[in-house]
């Protein structure tokens, strides 16, 4: 990696481990403060190279549009429970469980592990696997109409793909059961 | 309810996720703010305990 | 504050229902996916609804010690990220060593 990212890497783990040391001591006196930033130091210049990988742009822009998407993320928890306690507390049960492919245009692996949680957190889908390399995801879903907001309407990869400024594509997708 | 391997890990999932809840509300209850701590080391030892178990019958082993 | 307590003791009561709920489920679907299902969602939002009332009562009543409530809401973000990677990880288990899903008309396993 270039010197500059490399400094970047190693002030923004120094930044988030600081903070998390201020958190969870919570005493402000001089010994606790100067053993912490000695650890953080420590911790920053061995691994600083899980947090910030080299090639990654527009990392301001993409954060700031992640906090624009938890909320509509929030409600859709809270509809996706409320879908999944009416199927729970019905009479008659109604499932029937399917297991769905598509494809997406995202690489990178934050934005997949995002659209694999937001998939999991939503109604009526788990995802089962993620292919990295090609972008495809097979996905569990537990009656059709789920299935269908997935497949046919795609707000979930809209709102994603939105948020990691890639286009969204009309990727391959087949339903088999 | 059914035997087997699978549904016994997704137990043991559900029973540390409760168990996380019942921390805090008893920190809040005997006033004591310890539990806090206990509470958001447990989520951790949970996760990574379930993540590990679930790799280990994927593959047969841990590395290889 | 009598606004406050009535709000703190919805967000309890929900979550209660929710984790209840999940439970219940865990107990009537016939399949591993299935149950996958209630609990993995279930079980992740009634905790999270528990801790969020417990943040907000600790703002109106306690409100001089303000790293509690960070260290809480952190536990809470902590939650919704992990519960569903541990959810997803089981399944993919599964499937990989071949456990075949479920399809309406066959018998309870």
């Amino acid at each position: 990696m270039k010197r500059g990212q490399r400094l970047f890497g190693i002030s923004l783990t120094f930044g988030i481990m600081s903070l998390f040391w201020i958190l969870l001591s919570g005493i402000f006196d001089g010994f606790h403060l100067i053993s912490g930033a000695i650890c953080c130091a420590i911790v920053a210049l061995i691994s600083h190279d899980l947090l910030v990988k080299g090639g990654a742009e527009k990392m301001v822009q993409k954060s700031l549009r992640l906090f624009r998407y938890i909320p509509w993320e929030f409600w859709q928890i809270v509809l996706a429970n409320i879908d999944v306690a009416y199927r729970v507390l019905h009479p008659k049960m109604p499932i029937n469980p399917c297991v769905i492919e598509f494809e997406t245009p995202l690489r990178s692996d934050f934005a997949l592990v995002t659209l694999a949680n937001s998939i999991t957190l939503t109604p009526g889908t788990i995802t089962i696997l993620v292919d990295p390399e090609t972008g495809k995801f097979v996905v569990h879903a537990i009656a059709q109409a789920p299935a269908d907001a997935l497949l046919v309407d795609q707000t979930m990869q809209r709102k994603v793909a939105e948020v990691f400024f890639v286009e969204p594509s009309a990727g391959g997708q087949s339903a088999h059961p | 309810m059914g035997p087997g391997v699978f549904n016994r890990v997704a137990a043991v999932n559900v029973i540390g996720t409760k168990t996380i809840a019942l921390l805090v509300l008893i920190g809040y209850y005997t006033e004591r703010p310890y539990f806090f701590d206990i509470a958001l080391l447990y989520a951790m030892l949970n996760f990574i305990g379930t993540l590990v178990f679930a790799r280990y019958l994927e593959r047969g082993e841990l590395w290889s | 504050m009598v606004i406050i307590d009535g709000i703190v003791t919805l967000f309890l009561a929900g979550g209660l229902f929710f984790t209840f709920v999940g439970s219940i489920g865990l107990l009537r679907f016939p399949d591993f996916y299935t149950r996958l299902h209630a609990t993995g969602k279930c079980d992740t939002l009634g905790a999270g609804l528990i801790i969020l009332g417990l943040i907000l009562y600790h703002l109106v009543h306690y409100s001089e010690s303000f790293l509690v409530a960070a260290k809480l809401s952190f536990l809470m973000l902590f939650i919704f990220i992990a519960n569903p990677t541990a959810t997803h990880a089981i399944m993919k288990a599964a499937y990989q060593t071949g456990l075949v899903p479920w399809k309406l008309g066959d018998e309870r396993k």
